[in-house]
């Protein structure tokens, strides 16, 4: 049995995945996006088969029987700029077999697989993730997303503070809404709707659902956005492990698997007021800022999670 | 109100309007097109509770009260308005505008055919290898079909629909017909396909998830029988004739269908305990 990594192997997620993989005593092939010279041959129909070829050596797709996917699009790859056409038509067609292995294996022959990209897109709209996270019984943070000017005045006055960033997965810095400096801006919302939300006072908590364990990481950052928070406040975030009370950990659980997820990185924040509030879900987690910084063996999880339930 | 939201040429969708407002049904067209002009949208969530407001530049209003039921054909955002902005705006505001009609869709408390999906707006829209992985789990006639890098050097091309298509075109022969079916809940309507096809389509649409979806599938009808050869969330609705129209409008008719499931308030759960 092999596990596939597919993706840039000098990132921190997938060295780390590969480390703890190589401990276990792994058989592991990392195929590199756009990488030249590989191979991916895929054939279904009443079975699932065919062959990649990377890193020097093929491997028989139905001996896969775990995958972890951080690709990035060949056209995005610093080594095929330059190339002739032929070596870009190669790489996307490497990347489109082994998207269809990937998207088709889980259910052809139980190969596991974190996490399938079209499982991913729940996180292109943080709007329609907060509605299956509502579902789920934890609080969303009230939300406006609006052309209207007024609208946005209203909410910021119902509020004691408003921040705002994108409601899709393109990645924005949350920024604190100020109504009277920003309100020169406000009429560009009439060609796109903006997402306005309360702001929630109290500690993050970034959750790592694998599988069925968590990995919960409590954050200590008065920065409106702890990710860019020396930028914001002038100090870096501070992270520690956090023990989650069970039933919020089974409900992070069973939050990531109605998205189709076995590994997430959940975005909480303990409001003063007793609300669990969760901002997103996220389907592919930089986990490795959160591991270096507390010690938590999210990569190991991941790892052990990857050679399914015989795994030590 | 009956809501028609498709492309501005999206034919189908509006010979199913005119069907829709002869048979008496209270229909309204809106456009992606339309809609990527509108004075307002004004999309809250609340508590669990989810509301929102789109005003149209006629004048037209929709909010979750004025929309009964809607037929759901856009697959693509709203983003006419974007067309000759700089690229990087434009895919920025595709985006945005992608994720709020997926949630807007996504929310409505009457019945939706078909209901968003987060990689579709126009609802399930599953790889190739996916269908055909369940194609032959149903029973439906499938070819073997084969994609990657060893196709390269036989000019096949870069898309697995393709490679599907061409995989049922081989099978089912030169003489072969293409054959489009519409499947509303799991049912054909408008056309009797034959065995072992029709006793497999309500098999296959709950295996990829469409088991309460408007699908469309297609087939490659040669001498020896129908071939699969791919599906489609937006079908042409032509081929289910009347028989469709009218089933489309009584699961349309918001009467006549349980609500979505709806936004539960959030449980209060207790702060955690630090470790």
């Amino acid at each position: 049995m092999t596990v596939l990594l597919w993706g840039v192997p000098t990132e921190p997620p997938m060295a780390m995945v590969a480390g703890q993989l190589a401990e276990l005593g792994a058989d592991v092939l990392v195929v590199r996006p756009g990488g030249i010279g590989q191979q991916a041959d895929v054939t279904i129909g009443a079975a699932l088969s065919g062959t990649i070829r990377a890193a020097g050596r093929s491997v028989e797709l139905d001996g896969v029987t775990g995958a972890y996917l951080r690709p990035v699009e060949p056209e995005l790859v610093p080594e095929l700029a330059g190339q002739p056409a032929t070596a870009m038509a190669h790489a996307r067609r490497v990347q489109e077999a082994l998207t269809g292995f990937t998207e088709a294996a889980p259910g052809a022959n139980g190969c596991r697989v974190a996490n399938r990209l079209s499982a991913m897109a729940s996180n292109g709209s943080k709007p329609y993730q907060a509605q299956v996270i509502a579902r789920h019984g934890f609080s969303s943070p009230d939300t406006l997303i609006t052309t209207e000017p007024d609208e946005v005045l209203d909410f910021a006055a119902r509020h004691q503070q408003v921040v705002y960033k994108s409601c899709s997965g393109i990645r924005s810095i949350v920024t604190a809404f100020d109504p009277v400096a920003d309100a020169g801006r406000l009429p560009r919302l009439r060609w796109c709707p903006v997402q306005f939300q309360e702001r929630v006072m109290g500690p993050d908590v970034r959750v790592h659902v694998v599988g069925e364990q968590v990995f919960a990481v409590i954050v200590d950052s008065a920065a409106v956005d702890y990710r860019y928070a020396r930028s914001q406040v002038g100090t870096d975030a501070r992270l520690r492990a956090y023990r989650l009370d069970d039933d919020i950990a089974a409900r992070c659980v069973a939050l990531a698997a109605a998205l189709d997820l076995p590994f997430a990185g959940i975005d909480l924040k303990l409001a003063a007021d007793q609300r669990v509030v969760c901002f997103e879900v996220n389907p592919s987690p930089g986990f490795s800022w959160y591991e270096s910084s507390t010690g938590l063996p999210i990569a190991r999880a991941v790892a052990r999670w990857l050679l399914g339930p015989g795994a030590k | 109100m009956l809501l028609v939201l498709c492309g501005l040429d999206d034919t189908s969708a509006l010979w199913f309007a005119r069907r829709a407002t002869q048979s008496g049904a209270d229909c309204t067209i809106v456009t992606t097109e339309a809609l990527s002009f509108a004075r307002q949208f004004s999309h809250r969530l609340d508590g669990g509770a989810v509301r929102t407001a789109v005003r149209l530049a006629d004048g037209t209003s929709l909010t979750d009260h004025d929309i009964g039921g809607v037929l759901n054909r856009a697959v693509q955002p709203p983003t006419a308005a974007w067309q000759l902005a700089a690229p990087a705006e434009r895919d920025y505001a595709a985006m945005e505008l992608h994720a709020c009609t997926l949630s807007w869709l996504h929310a409505l408390p009457g019945p939706v055919r078909n209901r968003p999906e987060p990689d579709c707006l126009a609802g399930p829209l599953r790889h190739p290898f996916v269908t055909v992985a369940a194609a032959h789990a149903a029973g439906l006639p499938c070819p073997q079909v084969s994609f990657g890098t060893a196709g390269a050097g036989r000019g096949e091309s870069l898309d697995p629909a393709e490679a599907l298509l061409l995989a049922s075109a081989r099978a089912a022969g030169p003489r072969a017909r293409p054959v489009h079916l519409v499947c509303l809940d799991g049912v054909v309507l408008g056309c009797q396909p034959p065995e072992p096809v029709a006793a497999a389509i309500a098999a296959f649409a709950v295996r990829i998830g469409a088991g309460a979806a408007l699908l469309g599938l297609d087939f490659l009808a040669g001498p020896d029988g129908w071939w699969f050869a791919g599906t489609s969330p937006l079908p042409d609705l032509r081929a289910g004739g009347d028989a469709l129209v009218q089933a489309l409008l009584t699961r349309l008719a918001p009467a006549q269908v349980a609500p979505p499931a709806q936004v539960a308030p959030p449980a209060q759960v207790a702060a955690p305990v630090p470790s």
